[in-house]
């Protein structure tokens, strides 16, 4: 396995800069990783990802951090930052202080040299990814947010390739939101220009009781960018979690998205919108787990797909034996730009409880004449039409999101990359 | 401004039009009646260059530049850059485009085919505040998706608006007035009077004489099997309005 031929000496230089990590259990994980392997495709949940890549590329893990970053990743980084929103900055897996902005003393921001771990109930045949992230990671983040946050807080990863040669970002953070208190975050995930680099992160959430959160996991990688996450999230009773994910560039995307609802009367929305193009292949795998009654999940991912881009949707809904008022909808809904877009859809439904309401849906269609006719009748050019019509479908789902600075800012990131030159392939009827 | 030659038009190898003349000058109003299936939204997915349709003979004249121009092989939104607008039977929503953002993108086109500078998004705003009140809409309407939800009433305001924003030299209302009742026809009939002018041509296409209360036409013409059949002053849609087609095309 290429991913892992440079561990020895990746170990090597990494004991160099860093104390007190457990290079142990990164042994342990990698012979565990070694001796089980990569999931190959004949896996359910990776049938239509591959992971040939992982061989093809060789990934160098980064074992420490520059003393400073280039010039031009301190401006990239500097123009990604959401204008009035405080920022963590983690450049290839690290944590970079100087480049951080908190202003609110609610947050506190601690490294974990042994990060908690917690059971989720996700997608076993990723459990290789996991270990991934474990061995390569070096600096794992945790966040405590005790008080309601007046700003949103923005997690900034940005991978980069020091040598021009491609790497491995492993970063890793874990946040908690205590009882009662309110926060929203960014997950803003992008790297170098044009640079071919494997993100690979890790994000556990806890929202306590009574705690309400919403995350926009955004991203927005080089065009040669491979980017994995996993990001968990463990509710408690009476607490409000609304979860975006936005995918508008890398060439492979991959997500394990799992909130296991751990108490009652929690409500829960889990929204995708991805804008695919040219090659661009995204997989979004879900897991929502009823773990108690009285707790309502809706799940809405809209995919627009120009080219020859793929979009995978699976998502599971289970619900726990015995458990009463489980409210749960699921919808699946994707636009084709293109003859050659490819879209696979596959909803899970794991229902062992009676009083149950539970739905699903799944569309797959074009953009309709009619539609495109009415708008050039009022002047909008064919092409321009189309855009505005994907960008419409999309933002019903940027629309939701609650907070009005990141609705605007993520409205208008929808807008930029839609707007870039595309090669008309719907032809009218005649 | 609009002169329309024995056109002949099909939609899925069916002949809709079968040799139809027609003139407007600027200015006037005229009124195209009939029988439900005789052709009359068909013309005005013609002349506005719906994708379905295909003109077998025939020419539609337009003045471009002041020049009489065949416009049938233009794409819809050059035509309507020309200034060719055509309020929808039932106009299309598109959900998650604000009709803001849809109203300046619409203006804006028109400005760049003229090779003017766009407007800003406050110059528009202020543009449009003037034509938001031809039309008695509330300012939030523009914040919502373009027909997104909208009643029936309010779509077709929404469209006498886009009319007044575009201000087209020629506007063609397709049964604008159906699904209204008597207060939204009387606003949206008020906000064409307003936009009403000499240099401006509006072609109404209905079934009922009631529209014709609010929007005097100069001229009505009847359409049947893809002809216009006859072609008077105002006092045919009363005789039409008394007798009903069927007396009337006997």
């Amino acid at each position: 396995m290429n991913i892992l031929s440079s561990f020895d000496h990746f170990l090597n230089e990494a004991k160099k800069n860093q104390s007190g990590v457990d290079w142990d259990a990164k042994r342990l994980a990698k012979e565990s990783l070694s001796s089980k392997g990569l999931p190959s495709r004949k896996e359910e949940s990776w049938r239509n990802t591959s992971l040939k890549f992982l061989s093809d590329v060789v990934f160098t893990p980064v074992s420490h951090m520059a003393t400073a970053l280039p010039e031009h990743i301190i401006t990239l980084i500097q123009e990604k930052q959401i204008p009035g929103a405080d920022v963590l900055v983690l450049a290839n897996g690290f944590y970079i202080a100087s480049l951080s902005k908190i202003s609110e003393s609610a947050v506190t921001v601690e490294m974990q040299q042994s990060p908690t771990s917690f059971q989720y109930h996700g997608d076993e045949g990723s459990e290789a990814i996991h270990w991934l992230n474990k061995i390569y990671n070096l600096h794992a983040l945790e966040i405590n947010i005790t008080k309601d946050l007046t700003k949103p807080l923005q997690i900034l990863n940005v991978a980069y390739v020091p040598t021009g040669a491609a790497v491995i970002s492993s970063p890793r953070v874990q946040i908690s939101l205590h009882a009662n208190k309110e926060a929203k975050l960014v997950l803003t995930n992008m790297g170098e220009k044009n640079a071919t680099y494997f993100a690979n992160g890790h994000f556990a959430f806890t929202v306590a009781k009574d705690a309400r959160l919403e995350i926009v996991n955004h991203v927005n990688q080089s065009a040669n960018a491979y980017h994995f996450d996993f990001v968990g999230i463990r509710a408690e009773a009476a607490s409000t979690v609304r979860y975006f994910e936005l995918n508008m560039n890398g060439q492979l995307t991959r997500h394990e998205m799992v909130i296991e609802l751990n108490g009652e009367n929690i409500q829960s929305e889990i929204l995708g919108a991805s804008y695919l193009r040219e090659k661009q292949h995204c997989d979004s795998q879900t897991f929502i787990n009823h773990n108690h009654g009285h707790c309502r999940s809706e799940q809405i991912y809209k995919a627009v797909l120009d080219n020859e881009a793929r979009s995978v949707f699976s998502g599971t809904v289970y619900i726990a034996p015995g458990i009463a008022k489980t409210d749960s909808a699921q919808l699946n809904q994707n636009l084709l730009l293109s003859d050659h877009a490819e879209v696979n859809s596959n909803p899970i439904l794991r229902i062992f409880a009676d009083d149950v309401k539970a739905s699903h849906g799944s569309t797959i269609g074009q953009v309709s004449e009619d539609e495109i006719f009415y708008l050039q009748s009022r002047c909008i050019n064919r092409t321009k039409a189309i855009e505005l019509l994907g960008q419409g479908f999309l933002n019903e789902i940027i629309f939701k999101i609650g907070s009005d600075q990141l609705r605007a800012y993520f409205t208008a990131q929808v807008l930029r990359e839609m707007h870039q030159p595309r090669k008309p392939q719907l032809k009218a009827v005649n | 401004m609009l002169e329309i030659k024995n056109l002949k038009a099909e939609v899925d190898g069916k002949e809709i039009l079968k040799g139809l003349n027609l003139k407007v000058n600027p200015g006037e109003v005229h009124a195209i009646m009939g029988p439900n299936g005789s052709g009359k939204s068909s013309l005005s997915k013609v002349i506005s260059g719906h994708p379905s349709y295909t003109v077998t003979d025939g020419e539609i004249l337009f003045d471009v530049n002041f020049e009489p121009k065949n416009i049938i092989h233009m794409e819809p939104d050059e035509r309507a850059k020309e200034g060719i607008f055509l309020a929808f039977q039932y106009p299309v929503e598109v959900p998650g485009v604000s009709n803001f953002n849809f109203l300046m993108t619409s203006f804006n086109s028109v400005l760049e085919h003229q090779g003017s500078e766009p407007l800003t998004e406050d110059e528009f705003r202020n543009y449009l505040k003037k034509k938001m009140e031809i039309i008695s809409l509330r300012p939030d309407f523009l914040e919502r998706g373009v027909n997104s939800g909208f009643s029936g009433g309010e779509k077709k305001k929404n469209e006498i608006l886009q009319m007044a924003v575009l201000a087209p030299r020629l506007s063609i209302l397709d049964e604008t007035d159906s699904g209204l009742d008597i207060d939204a026809l009387k606003v949206v009939s008020e906000g064409v009077n307003k936009i009403r002018s000499k240099n401006n041509a509006i072609v109404l296409i209905t079934h009922y004489q009631r529209l014709l209360d609010y929007i005097k036409p100069d001229f009505i013409h009847v359409l049947y099997q893809g002809r216009i059949v006859k072609t008077g002053g105002p006092e045919l849609a009363l005789e039409l309005e008394k007798n009903g087609y069927d007396g009337f095309l006997q």
